[in-house]
C-alpha cells in the first residue's frame, strides 16, 4: 500500500488544487477494487511487485493527472500559422542579414578578418544567436498576449466575423511588375543616383557649421562605374514602367545587373580607404573615434549591398532558368 | 513492412476518433442505471465498449460539469465509492444523440448502397 500512497501522492501534485482530493479518493478506490479482483483470483494479497506492474499499467503520475486538466496551450491551433509564420520571418529577417554581413566582412576586411577568426568566431555565433533567442522569446510573448486575450475575450469567434472574402488580398499576378515599384524605383533610384555621384565628384559627403566629413581621393575612381549601375538601373526600371511583366530576358538582365552591383561592392570594400572628418573645436582622439564610426557604418552597408546584391542575382538567375509555363504540379496521394 | 505499420497506426488513430464520440452515448446509456467508474468500466467492457481509466474518469467528470450526469459519495463495502447516474438533462440529450445515432448509420447505409458496396452488414463482413 505504501507504493499506492506514493503513486497517488505523485498525481496529487499535478492536480488542479480545488478538485485534488475528489480526484485522488476517487482513482484511490478504482486501483483498490482492481487490486481486490486479482487478490481473490490469485487467493492472496499481491505482494510489492504485483502493485509496481499494477501502478505501471495506469501510467506515469504526470500523463494521469493530465488528463483531469483542462486542455491548455501557450499559442493554440487557431494562432498557430500565424504565430509560425511570423517567428519564422522574424528569424529570417534577423539572421539573415548579419550572417550575411559577417561573411561579408571577413572575406573583404582583413582587420575584421583577423579579429573575429578562430575562438572569437565563437563569441559571434553567440552573440547572433542570443539575439535570435531573444527575437523568438519577443514573438511567443506577443503572439500568448494575443492567445490570452482570445481566451478571455467572451466572444470566441471574433475570428469567425466581420470578414468577406471581399476582403481577402487580390489574386497577385506574379508575372506583373507594380507600376508604383518600378515608379518609386525610378525617382528614387534618380535622386539617390546623382546625391552619391556628387559625392564620387566631389569627395565632400557632408559640410555644414564647421563640420565636413570627406572621402580620400581613391574613392574618386568608383565615379565612372557607380554612373555605369545608376544608368543601367534606371534603364530597366523605365523598361520595368513602361512595360509591366516579368520575362526570361528581364530576370537575367536583372541578374547581370545584381552580379555587376555586388562586385563594384566588392571592389568598393576590397580598397575601401576611411572617411575624413574636420569638426571645430573637438579633441584629436574624438575625432578619430568619429571618423571610425562613420567608416565602420560606410563598411557595413557596403557588405550588405554586395550580400544583397549576390542573393537577388542568384535568385534572378533561378528565375530566369525556370519553367514558367510548367504545369502545377498536384500531390495525388491527397485527391486518393 | 513501413506501410504495413502505419496504415495499422493510422486505423488505430482513426478508431480512436470514432470510439471517443460512441463513448459518450455509451456511458449516457450505461449510467441510466446508477453504477460507480469501476463497475462502469467493467460493464462497458464486457459490452465490448473497452475504455481505460484515464479516459474513463475525466470524461465523468466533463459529463458532470455539463449537467448530464450527476453523483454522490456514498459507502459501499466500507470504502467510500463515488455513484454516478444520469440528470433529466442527460436523459434528453442521451435520446436526441441516439437519434444522431440513428442519422449518421442510416446515412452510411444510404451511401455503401448507392455506390454499389453493398449494406453496411455486407462490407464489415467482406472486410
Amino acid at each position: 500500500m505504501e507504493l499506492l500512497d506514493k503513486y497517488l501522492q505523485a498525481v496529487k501534485f499535478w492536480l488542479p488544487s480545488a478538485q485534488q482530493n475528489d480526484i485522488i479518493a476517487e482513482l484511490r478506490d478504482d486501483i483498490r477494487s482492481q487490486a481486490e479482483e486479482r487478490e481473490s483470483a490469485l487467493g492472496r494479497s499481491l505482494n510489492e511487485n504485483e502493485w509496481e506492474a499494477l501502478l505501471k499499467q495506469r501510467g506515469r503520475p504526470l500523463l494521469v493527472a493530465e488528463k483531469y486538466l483542462p486542455p491548455r496551450w501557450l499559442i493554440g491551433p487557431i494562432l498557430f500559422p500565424a504565430y509560425w509564420f511570423v517567428l519564422r520571418l522574424a528569424l529570417l529577417c534577423y539572421l539573415l542579414p548579419w550572417v550575411g554581413v559577417w561573411i561579408g566582412l571577413v572575406i573583404v576586411n582583413p582587420a575584421y578578418r583577423a579579429q573575429h577568426l578562430g575562438l572569437a568566431l565563437f563569441g559571434d555565433i553567440l552573440f547572433l544567436f542570443s539575439h535570435a533567442v531573444f527575437a523568438m522569446i519577443v514573438v511567443t510573448i506577443v503572439f500568448a498576449a494575443i492567445e490570452r486575450g482570445i481566451e478571455q475575450g467572451k466572444d470566441g469567434n471574433w475570428l469567425d466575423k466581420d470578414w468577406s472574402p471581399r476582403k481577402l488580398p487580390r489574386v497577385r499576378d506574379k508575372r506583373r511588375i507594380p507600376r508604383a515599384k518600378s515608379g518609386a524605383e525610378f525617382i528614387f533610384g534618380t535622386i539617390f543616383g546623382i546625391w552619391w555621384l556628387k559625392i564620387l565628384w566631389t569627395l565632400t559627403v557632408f559640410e555644414t557649421g564647421g563640420i565636413r566629413v570627406t572621402l580620400p581621393s581613391s574613392w574618386h575612381k568608383f565615379f565612372w562605374p557607380f554612373l555605369g549601375l545608376l544608368i543601367l538601373n534606371l534603364s530597366l526600371s523605365a523598361i520595368d514602367f513602361a512595360r509591366p511583366y516579368w520575362t526570361r530576358e528581364r530576370f537575367g538582365a536583372r541578374a547581370v545587373q545584381n552580379l555587376l552591383s555586388a562586385i563594384v561592392f566588392f571592389f568598393v570594400l576590397k580598397d575601401f580607404a576611411p572617411v575624413l572628418a574636420e569638426v571645430p573645436a573637438i579633441l584629436p582622439q574624438d575625432l578619430t573615434s568619429l571618423s571610425g564610426v562613420i567608416t565602420f557604418g560606410l563598411t557595413v552597408a557596403f557588405a550588405i549591398a554586395c550580400v544583397v546584391g549576390l542573393i537577388n542575382a542568384f535568385v534572378n538567375t533561378w528565375r530566369a532558368l525556370r519553367r514558367e509555363d510548367s504545369p502545377v504540379r498536384l500531390n495525388h496521394r491527397v485527391a486518393m | 513492412m513501413t506501410h504495413g505499420i502505419q496504415s495499422d497506426s493510422v486505423l488505430d488513430n482513426l478508431r480512436l476518433e470514432l470510439r471517443r464520440g460512441c463513448l459518450v452515448v455509451a456511458v449516457l446509456a450505461e449510467l441510466r442505471t446508477e453504477q460507480y467508474g469501476y463497475t462502469l468500466r467493467k460493464a462497458l467492457t464486457h459490452r465490448g465498449m473497452e475504455v481505460d481509466e484515464g479516459t474513463l474518469y475525466p470524461l465523468l467528470r466533463r459529463l458532470e460539469n455539463q449537467g448530464l450526469l450527476v453523483s454522490e459519495w456514498r459507502e459501499e463495502d466500507k470504502r467510500n465509492k463515488r455513484f454516478y447516474r444520469i440528470s433529466r438533462e442527460g436523459k434528453q440529450v442521451l435520446k436526441q444523440l441516439l437519434v444522431e445515432w440513428q442519422i449518421i448509420g442510416a446515412s452510411i447505409e444510404l451511401i455503401l448502397q448507392e455506390s454499389g458496396h453493398g449494406t453496411l452488414r455486407q462490407v464489415s463482413a467482406s472486410s
